[in-house]
Parts: C-alpha cells; sequence; structure tokens
C-alpha cells in the first residue's frame, strides 16, 4: 500500500508523551525521595535546624557549618600545677606594671592559647577566680609542671579523625578486596568438577544480610572466645600482650579487624572479575602460549588489559562503598576503640540523629559527596592510560 | 490516542496508589476523629503491656481508636528527631528525661511550632475539670520535676511520669556460694557501707583458676558498666559531682571526681576484680551475670524480668555510702506527652490528653507494676509493684528512691553524654599514659572546646566555652 495510500501524519509529540508516562513513577520517585531531599539537604547544610519547629525554625549561617567541620581555629589549651613556691610570678593582666602576685605551690595554672604583647601567656590560677594574668612562660618552664596540653586544632576534630578513619579503611580495604576478588575469581574460572558449587559457597556471604555477618564476625574476633585469636594462639602468636590481638576492643586492633570483615564480602566484586574473564577470548591465550609466554606474562598482558574494565568498575565501587561503610562501623562500636570505627557516615549519622545538628550533619554529608565525587573524577581521569576497551582500538 | 489513555490510567493509578501509600500516611492517622496515634518503644514484655493499657483506656472509651506506634528500644531516639523534624509525631507519646529539656525549650512561650502541648492547666483542672486532674504529690518527686519547668508564667507540666528506675547494685547468690562468700541479706553488708568494703568483697567474689596451664580469672566479683551513667552511684560514692546544682556548669573537676576514676580504673588495673576490655567479648552484663561470669553489676529494675525469666538467683543491693556519709544513686524517669501539633486542634488535644492522664493514672500504674520492668511513677503502683517476684528486691528499689536523684541532665545532654564516654575511654581500655587525672582533664576540655558547658575548678574559677582565659 506504500506509495498508493499516504501514511496519516503522525505528530512526534505522541511518542514522547508516551515515554514520559512510561517513565512517570520513576521521574515522580526521582524528584520526591532523591532531588528534594538533595536540595534540601544543600539548603540545610548552610542553615542552623535542630529538627524541631519545622522547616521555618531553619537559621542561615552561610559557610559557618563547613567553616566548623574545616577551619575553625581552637587555640592551644595548657595547665600546669605550680610546683616552687613564690617562683611563678602573675602579673595582673589589666594592669602589668602592678605588683606580681606569687602563685602558691599546688596552684594551677591555665592557658587558652593567648598571649600578651611581650610573649607572655595569658592565664587564669586557681584561687584566683575574677582575674586574669599574664606570666612569663619561662617561670612555668621552671617552677611549675605542665600536666595538660590540648595542640592547636583546625576544625572538627570528630569531623577530622572521622575522615581519617573512612580513608585509611578505604586505601587497605579497597585494594585488598580487588585483590582478593580477583584471586577468587581467578580460581573460579578453572573448569572442574562441582565449579558451580564452589563459585555458589564464595558468592553466598555477598548476600547475606550485613547485621547477621557483623554479628558472626563480633565472635570470631572475640579475643578470648573467637575462632582467630584461638588459631592464632595454636600458631604461637602471644595474643594476650599486644592491643591489636585485642581486635574490636582496642584503637589498634579495631581497623583492621574492620577491613580483614570487609574481605568477607568480596562476593560481589568476585563476579564481576568472573564473568570479565570468562569473556576473555580464548584464542589470545593460544596466540600468547605458542609464542612461549609463560603464565605471569599471559596475566599481565592479555587477562589484565581484557578484564580492565572490569578492574575500574570494581576499583569506583569500592572506594565509594568503603568511603560510605556504615552497618558494620555502627554496630561494632566498642568504647574501648577511641573512635577508631568513627567513619564519616557514622559521624554524620550521630550529628543528625544523636545531637539533632541536621544542618551540620548536612554540611559533613555534602563533604563526603565532594571527596567521593574527587576521587572518582580521579580514577576516571587515569582510566585512559590503564582500562582498555575493545573499541577504543 | 486510545493506548495512550490506557498508559495514562494505569501511571495515574500507579501515582495515587504511591500517594496513598506513603504521602498521606502521618495525616490519615492524625486527621481521622477518634483515632489517637500512641509513639512507645520497649521489648515484647512492654509491648505487652502497653496492649494492656491501650485496651483498658479503648473500653473505657467506646469509639476511639488507638493506633499504637511501636520503635524498638535503641532506635526510639532517632525516629523521634524524625517524626520532629518531618511535623509528624504521634498524637501521644513515651519519651525520655534526657533530651526533655530540649522538648521543652522548643515548646514555651513563643514556640511557633511546639514539638509539645503544655499539660499544666489539665492538671489543675482549669481547662478538662476535675475530671482530668491529677496532682503533683501522686507521684513521686523525682519523676514530677524531670517533665516540668518554671517559666515567666508559672509552673508548666509537658510531660505526666510514667514509669522508671534507678540502679542498685545486682548480685549473683550462685557466685557468692561459689566463692565461699555469706549473702548480702545475712550480713547485711551494704548498709552504710564504704567505697573500700565493697572492693574487698569484689575481690572475695573473684575466683582464679589454672585453664590450659594458664591462670584465668573464672568468676569476677564485680562487672564496670559500660557507661558512665551506671557508674554514677559510685561517683556519688566518692562524693563527686558532674553538674552544679542548677545544671548550668560541668563541676566533675575536683579531687573527689579524680577519687571516682581512679576507683573505675584501679578495679581493673590494681585490684582485677572486673574484666577488662573483651574479656567477655560480646557478652552484655546481664548475660555475664546470669552466667556466674560476674557476680554483682549495676542496673536498674529493667534488667529483672529477664533475669527473673532465665531463673537466675539474685537480690539486690545498695551502692556504698560517701566518706561524708551520703549515698546516692541515679533515677531516670519516662513521660508521656501530648504533641505541640494538637494545639489548635481542641477536640483531639482533649482525647490525646485523656489518653496521657490514663497512661500516667493509678489503674495503667498497676498495669505497669505486674511487669515489675520499672517502678511506677504514680505512687499507687508501688504495692503492686512490690507483690511481684521476691518482694524484698522489688522493695530495695522502691525504698532505694529516698536517696535517688535525677540524673545531670542539660540542654546540650547527648553532647556532654558523648564527652563524658569519650574522656573515660582510654582509661576503660588502660590506654598507655592515661591515668585518671588525664581522663578528668580530657572531660573538661571537651566540654570547653565542643562549647558544651562552662567548666567550674574547685576553687570556683569558671572557665567558659572556647574563651581565652
Amino acid at each position: 500500500m506504500s506509495g498508493l495510500v499516504a501514511d496519516r501524519p503522525r505528530r512526534p509529540w505522541r511518542r514522547y508523551v508516551t515515554g514520559y508516562l512510561f517513565a512517570a513513577p520513576w521521574i515522580v520517585g526521582v524528584l520526591g525521595l532523591l532531588a528534594g531531599p538533595l536540595v534540601l539537604s544543600l539548603v540545610l547544610s548552610f542553615c542552623s535546624w535542630e529538627g524541631a519547629g519545622g522547616l521555618g525554625a531553619m537559621q542561615w549561617v552561610g559557610t559557618e557549618n563547613y567553616r566548623r567541620a574545616l577551619w575553625e581555629y581552637h587555640e592551644p589549651q595548657a595547665r600546669y600545677v605550680v610546683e616552687r613556691e613564690g617562683q611563678v610570678r602573675l602579673r595582673p593582666r589589666e594592669n602589668p606594671a602592678a605588683p606580681a602576685v606569687l602563685a602558691p605551690a599546688g596552684a594551677e595554672i591555665l592557658w587558652g592559647g593567648d598571649t600578651g604583647p611581650d610573649g607572655a601567656y595569658a592565664v587564669r590560677a586557681t584561687g584566683f577566680p575574677d582575674a586574669t594574668f599574664l606570666v612569663a612562660p619561662a617561670d612555668l618552664d621552671r617552677a611549675a609542671k605542665r600536666v595538660s596540653y590540648s595542640p592547636p586544632e583546625h576544625g572538627d576534630a570528630f569531623a577530622w579523625k572521622a575522615m581519617r578513619n573512612s580513608a585509611v579503611y578505604a586505601v587497605f580495604s579497597v585494594p585488598l578486596g580487588l585483590a582478593a576478588a580477583l584471586g577468587l575469581a581467578l580460581l573460579l574460572n578453572r573448569q572442574l568438577p562441582g565449579i558451580g558449587l564452589f563459585r555458589t559457597v564464595f558468592y553466598l556471604p555477598h548476600v547475606v544480610a550485613g547485621v547477621a555477618t557483623v554479628m558472626m564476625w563480633s565472635w570470631v574476633f572475640n579475643p578470648q572466645l573467637g575462632l582467630l585469636n584461638t588459631g592464632l594462639e595454636r600458631l604461637g602468636v602471644d595474643t594476650q600482650t599486644s592491643p591489636v590481638f585485642q581486635w574490636l576492643y582496642s584503637p589498634q586492633g579495631a581497623k583492621p579487624a574492620l577491613i580483614l570483615m570487609s574481605l568477607w564480602g568480596v562476593g560481589g566484586a568476585m563476579l564481576i572479575f568472573l564473568a570479565a574473564l570468562q569473556n576473555v577470548p580464548e584464542h589470545l591465550y593460544e596466540a600468547a602460549h605458542v609464542d612461549g609466554a609463560g603464565r605471569w606474562r599471559r596475566f599481565w598482558h592479555i587477562t589484565a588489559p581484557q578484564i580492565s574494565p572490569a578492574i575500574f568498575f570494581n576499583l569506583v565501587m569500592g572506594i565509594i562503598g568503603a568511603l560510605q561503610v556504615f552497618t558494620q562501623a555502627f554496630l561494632l562500636y566498642s568504647p574501648q576503640q577511641d573512635n577508631a570505627l568513627l567513619m564519616m557516615v557514622v559521624n554524620i549519622y550521630h550529628e543528625a540523629f544523636t545531637f539533632n545538628r541536621f544542618g551540620y550533619a548536612s554540611a559533613l554529608a555534602w563533604l563526603l559527596f565532594l571527596v567521593i565525587l574527587a576521587l572518582t573524577l580521579l580514577v576516571i581521569g587515569t582510566s585512559r592510560w590503564w582500562v582498555y576497551y575493545e573499541s577504543d582500538r | 490516542m486510545r493506548r495512550v489513555l490506557r498508559i495514562a490510567a494505569v501511571v495515574a493509578l500507579a501515582l495515587a496508589a504511591g500517594w496513598w501509600l506513603f504521602l498521606d500516611t502521618p495525616s490519615r492517622g492524625a486527621n481521622r476523629p477518634g483515632v489517637l496515634r500512641f509513639g512507645f518503644w520497649g521489648d515484647y514484655q512492654e509491648f505487652e503491656m502497653w496492649q494492656r493499657i491501650v485496651a483498658a483506656f479503648e473500653a473505657e472509651h467506646p469509639g476511639v481508636e488507638v493506633r499504637m506506634e511501636f520503635v524498638p528500644g535503641g532506635e526510639y531516639p532517632r525516629k523521634l528527631s524524625a517524626w520532629i523534624a518531618s511535623g509528624t509525631t504521634p498524637d501521644v507519646m513515651l519519651l525520655q528525661d534526657e533530651p526533655f529539656p530540649r522538648y521543652m525549650r522548643d515548646s514555651g512561650a513563643g514556640a511557633e511550632h511546639p514539638v509539645l502541648v503544655d499539660l499544666a492547666d489539665t492538671i489543675s483542672g482549669d481547662r478538662y475539670g476535675d475530671a482530668l486532674a491529677v496532682a503533683a504529690g501522686d507521684y513521686w518527686p523525682t519523676a514530677w520535676e524531670s517533665f516540668g519547668r518554671e517559666e515567666a508564667d508559672g509552673w508548666h507540666q509537658y510531660g505526666l511520669p510514667v514509669f522508671g528506675g534507678n540502679n542498685l547494685v545486682f548480685y549473683n547468690r550462685e557466685c557468692f556460694r561459689r566463692a565461699g562468700v555469706p549473702l548480702p541479706e545475712q550480713t547485711r553488708v551494704d548498709e552504710g557501707w564504704t567505697v573500700d568494703e565493697f572492693v574487698d568483697l569484689a575481690r572475695r567474689l573473684t575466683i582464679r583458676q589454672a585453664v590450659d596451664g594458664r591462670e584465668r580469672i573464672v568468676q569476677w566479683g564485680f562487672s564496670r558498666p559500660y557507661s558512665w551513667l551506671y557508674w554514677l552511684p559510685f561517683i556519688y560514692a566518692c562524693d563527686a559531682e558532674i553538674l552544679d546544682p542548677d545544671r548550668t556548669a560541668f563541676v566533675f573537676t575536683g579531687p573527689e571526681a579524680l577519687a571516682a576514676l581512679e576507683l573505675w580504673s584501679d578495679l581493673d588495673k590494681l585490684h582485677r576484680v572486673v574484666p577488662a576490655s573483651g574479656d567477655l567479648g560480646p557478652m552484655n552484663e546481664s548475660v555475664a551475670f546470669l552466667t556466674g561470669r560476674v557476680a554483682m553489676f549495676t542496673s536498674g529494675p529493667w534488667a529483672m524480668p529477664f533475669l527473673n525469666d532465665a531463673g537466675v538467683d539474685y537480690g539486690v543491693m545498695y551502692p556504698p555510702v560517701s566518706p561524708s556519709g551520703r549515698r546516692g544513686t541515679r533515677v531516670t524517669w519516662d513521660c508521656v506527652a501530648v504533641s505541640g501539633r494538637l494545639r489548635d486542634d481542641p477536640g483531639k488535644r482533649r482525647l490525646a490528653t485523656e489518653l496521657a492522664h490514663f497512661i500516667a493514672s493509678p489503674e495503667a500504674a498497676r498495669i505497669i507494676a505486674d511487669v515489675q520492668r520499672s517502678i511506677p511513677a504514680n505512687r499507687a503502683g508501688t504495692e503492686a509493684f512490690v507483690r511481684g517476684s521476691e518482694p524484698r528486691r522489688a522493695r530495695r528499689f522502691v525504698e532505694g528512691l529516698e536517696f535517688s536523684r535525677v540524673q545531670p541532665i542539660t540542654l546540650r545532654w547527648d553532647d556532654m553524654d558523648w564527652a563524658l564516654r569519650d574522656g573515660l575511654s582510654p582509661l576503660t581500655r588502660g590506654a598507655e599514659g592515661t591515668d585518671a587525672r588525664a581522663a578528668l582533664n580530657r572531660m573538661a576540655e571537651l566540654m570547653l572546646q565542643r562549647r558544651i558547658l562552662p567548666v567550674r575548678l574547685p576553687d570556683g574559677t569558671l572557665l567558659q566555652p572556647e574563651q581565652r582565659p
């Protein structure tokens, strides 16, 4: 019929309308449940809001939340106890020319980082609740003992600690996880009887609920009764003296424990590697074999380039996942860890839902986003040198 | 065209279903007359208790339906924050005393969207007459005071106390027998005992045995609490205080505070009568106690149902007395309050107030007492509470209220709690170079650095947060 009867002219917008209608539930979901909260959290990050009083109670504070997290300056603090009576001269700050007071033995001198014009410390002293004095640092060095000192700090110590913890966790867990996943995938890529069972077994931990995994591992890491220390002791390792072997109950052992635990879930990355390995053309290996290439050279010159897109994908997802680790760190918290498992997301959670500082928590969340974005862009930027795509040839 | 219409109809249906399922949820419960939302937390025993209380209320109020919105214990504060932030708090809710000063601040005069409704005029009978009038004297004083405050125009009551409990020392009789130590009820060891006598008892209860050629402690005399809050009886036993009387300054700085932290540290390092980090693994104190790994621990009446169900043979002692002859411990209360959303909805507010009053009534107190998990705040429930399993044990908690003190609660409670935990942490794990003095300094520094509270030194010097001396 074509050519004899003209087609009815179709209205192009109809096709778009149909498409948009199909996508409508998704669009509504993204706008309502993702974009809306995203924009709100960005606005919140420039506000102070404790949750009460509705959104109208939000107070605009500009970049204060970011300043507080990153660069707000905290003076050093020191506390001295006078040991030699009569040798620490306290000059009244209001009138330095006035006769000095001699601090008695046992008096505490408190310095908050402020210095006077001649380099003297501006201090307060116990026994003189209403006065501020100037004291020469040399006097304190000679006749007083420093009993505590907090160095000057920039930003929120907890936020920085959380950033450091997340960074350390990512630096160790991501490469280890990639290596373990690739190693397992190479082992499971062989054609052996029952290999399907092995693949299932190694993938299984990945689908087990996070909380159940955490509970199991908390027993494994038990310093007294746990499997790990029992095994180490059988190997002659003295697990009772080093704090590292206290695992989740010491600052030294908590992060290594979490990193080791992260290997339990490498099944997901392993599966992607396995799929990539199975797509490597067999004839490349045969050609290399004919050319006399050994196992290592075959891996380095054929396998690695061929699966580099999978490595790239797992690396990006690994970095994002490591920096967003929450469940394990949150559930394995113990007061003996000295906040060793205070990760960025855990800190954000506490700021929002323990301390009700929703504005500050939003700022921390956006900082985390920027960190992840920067690292992802870095990996993408470098990928042109090490990721090989068939279509790029 | 027909196909487009069909797809449009399907999408519209999906959107409507989504709307019905998610967006309308809070208002559906709140707007229908005769339906009240009640938010609460707890374990399964408490859930059954609340079912009984709600059923009793509904029986008295035909046509009223109470929707129980249960949140598992630990998650309740977070859920509450989300409710408040989204303006969807339940009509009536159970609240703890720790964050309550913040709720009162956000509900006071001039609050555009108050978190809670002031119940003072219902208590006096001004608004609803005698039917909804209660008297402060019906409740334990510490409970009543925890949920109200004096404002410029008089006393405001934002919550009605429901139940609570105080911390005492639990002891496992089997552990005493195993160690050959006479039972406390025979010796009345806790009558005016000192901290030194307590430490001596813990030492006698600690049993060492050779296991696999190595000496191991198979029974610990005492379990040092997880939180500084449960250590408060011993802080008071050293004559130390956390806050000054008007709760505006941190005063845990003097020699008494140092003694309290030294005791904390010495129980592990010097006396070796408490399990150190990791000695009990993930086992919590209650489980360690019921299995006989620890002979004593501090807790409140909320530990009793679990221990009773497990069939543990245990008793309860008073904490030691301080050098100045003072005995003290912590008491914590929970209350029921009415959502500030109902301020401009008189009908629903009256109904919610009726439910709140019922929950704080003698009738509900008797149901609460049956569970014996906490002391009813309404004194009418006291006898029923004591009549439960082993009356002597329960009576100790009630009698202990005489020397129990409201927790050192401030507006910045969570921050203060965090700072104290953080300061105590190195001491708990026995970190190198950390002693009680360093822990004390760390706590004071965190109070100042995190702008939580001013710090008052023993000589009266007041250091302001982030203020240069």
